[in-house]
């Protein structure tokens, strides 16, 4: 049985490894299982579970944790989330680390909670519910002076950390992460709805084990077929992670579908997600040949890692056209023999003009 | 015996002390006015897999959990009916039941319904399947705050793996996506706080 259990785990994926040894740790309480949660007037803090870093974890690979979190649950009062920020800590001492350590941290708000309260039933189940993502390379995000995301002290927000090492062989050690969520009871802050676009590639199901020269460009070789794998109107299969190569290549994926714009909206704020050895990611209008924004990367320079991927900000916002017709381009630059996992999205903040005129309504009343 | 009485005392300090956990109430919305609206889920005429009325009046006083489903969904349905089986067979002896509104009135008949029912194992009393006509699905559909549509006029439809948690006050006091490990311990957390509410 012991055996059997041994050969089952050295035979998982890093991933599952992972899953599996931060489990055992958490439940034998080997290491703190817990998350502390603490809030001001103006801040939410979270603190995650510690971490073991014993091996590279690549992107989606490391130890992680979850939680719900409700501001407060007798409480029904209207507040605004203004700016997100994630850091590395020592468990010991508290003091900040690498955020070479952050993989991810993402928020999701609950459809029926969120929109339900609002009576805006016809949004729910139309997207997948995540607030924002903030990832290596990435850690701190404000929305523009007079923005926010709105939300109500009783309702319900999970959240999902995830830590990460590219580069750190030859020890062992703990991390935490800590998670602050600024926000603000301005009555005066206008609504920002959230939509997440990202690249998908297409690939064949026949074809994921032929050499990379061989595929058609602006096509893929996924990381793995089961996840991320998502199949378009014409019934071609296409995958939101794939390998990337010693080499620099650009890809490019319309995404006028994903974005579902049915009236001319401005864009207000944008937060990358984007995986190592990403040169350069841009949104672009191909209507009017207009680039909307660019993601100029930075890598670090002796080893693994993100070290910049700006956000967009604005308060007079992009407008965008339900008429036009928008694309993503990405261009990567592997500089490791060895096949790199890559995803680009893009998190979008747009001007939510049908929830202004309702929270309006409601501070009159209220 | 000092040192008895002492672990007592403090642990029952402890207990009454520590701030419990309440949940909230979510059965209300702001109306055009700006002004909240509270609700209950109290009106309501359905047929279960019996062939038998099922209303408010059959929940009265019961702590449940609703979901919206058909029978022959080929995506999420499946892995959700995984779970709901575990939360029935976990709160079987209690004051606890399920209820599954099918959304394909076309195809999921009475007879379908208590055929998918008797695959599932779990008494009829506990797992209520419920089929109603097309107004008052979208009027509790409403009350639980989703929304299904049709996919693509493809057999599947687009609807949510969450469930509404009402309490025996017939109040929603929460939704959980049962198709997340974490969301299902807080479910079992919420209903054992229900139970003892």
């Amino acid at each position: 049985m012991i055996t059997s259990g041994i050969v089952y785990y050295f035979n998982l994926s890093n991933r599952h490894q992972a899953i599996v040894k931060t489990y055992v740790l958490h439940s034998l309480n080997i290491i703190d299982s817990e998350w502390i949660k603490d809030a001001n007037s103006q801040n939410i803090q979270l603190t995650s579970p510690t971490f073991h870093i014993d091996n590279i974890y690549k992107s989606m690979e490391g130890p992680k944790a979850s939680t719900y979190y409700t501001l407060d649950t007798q409480k029904d009062n209207l507040h605004w989330m203004t700016a997100f920020h994630i850091k590395a800590i020592s468990p010991k001492t508290n003091n900040q680390l690498s955020n070479d350590f952050v993989c991810h941290f993402n928020i999701d708000y609950q459809d029926q909670e969120h929109h339900g309260k609002w009576n805006l039933l016809e949004r729910v189940n139309k997207q997948y519910p995540r607030l924002l993502s903030l990832s290596h390379g990435i850690e701190n995000i404000r929305f523009p002076k007079g923005y926010g995301f709105p939300f109500f002290s009783n309702e319900k927000f999970f959240i999902t950390t995830q830590a990460l090492n590219h580069n750190i062989i030859d020890t062992r050690f703990n991390v935490k992460h800590q998670i602050e969520i600024e926000y603000s009871n301005k009555r005066t802050l206008k609504p920002l709805f959230p939509k997440t676009i990202y690249m998908m590639l297409p690939f064949k199901m026949d074809a994921i084990n032929v050499p990379h020269d061989d595929i058609p460009a602006n096509s893929c070789i996924p990381v793995e077929t089961k996840n991320h794998t998502y199949l378009n109107e014409k019934g071609e299969t296409l995958s939101g992670h794939w390998k990337i190569f010693k080499e620099e290549k650009k890809y490019t994926y319309n995404t006028t579908k994903q974005l579902a714009i049915k009236d001319t909206i401005t864009l207000h704020q944008i937060t990358p997600h984007l995986h190592p050895f990403t040169k350069k990611f841009t949104l672009k209008d191909i209507t009017t040949n207009t680039t909307l924004y660019t993601c100029n990367v930075t890598n670090h320079k002796n080893s693994i890692g993100l070290t910049s991927t700006p956000a967009f900000f604005s308060e007079k916002g992009i407008t965008m056209y339900p008429t036009h017709e928008y694309e993503l381009e990405l261009i990567t630059n592997s500089t490791l023999e060895e096949p790199q996992d890559m995803m680009a999205s893009l998190f979008l903040f747009f001007y939510d003009k049908e929830m202004d005129l309702k929270i309006k309504t409601y501070y009159n009343e209220n | 015996m000092k040192t008895k009485t002492f672990v007592i005392l403090i642990t029952t300090i402890f207990v009454c002390c520590s701030p419990k956990k309440e949940l909230p109430i979510l059965s209300n919305y702001i109306d055009e006015n700006g002004a909240k609206k509270s609700y209950l889920i109290d009106d309501f005429q359905f047929t279960n897999q019996l062939g038998k009325s099922f209303n408010e009046e059959s929940t009265k006083n019961k702590i449940h959990i609703a979901n919206f489903f058909f029978t022959s969904c080929p995506s999420i349905c499946p892995p959700m009916r995984e779970k709901l089986i575990d939360l029935a067979t976990t709160f079987q002896k209690k004051n606890f039941l399920i209820l599954s509104f099918t959304i394909d009135l076309k195809n999921d008949s009475i007879l379908v319904l208590n055929q998918y029912s008797d695959a599932t194992s779990i008494p009829k009393d506990k797992w209520v399947f419920l089929k109603g006509n097309p107004t008052e699905l979208s009027k509790i559909a409403m009350k639980f705050k989703t929304s299904f549509s049709n996919y693509n006029n493809s057999s599947d439809f687009y609807h949510s793996s969450y469930v509404a948690l009402i309490d025996t006050k017939q109040q929603i006091r929460g939704f959980y996506d049962i198709l997340n490990e974490e969301a299902i311990q807080l479910l079992k957390e919420d209903i054992d706080l229900l139970l003892n509410e």
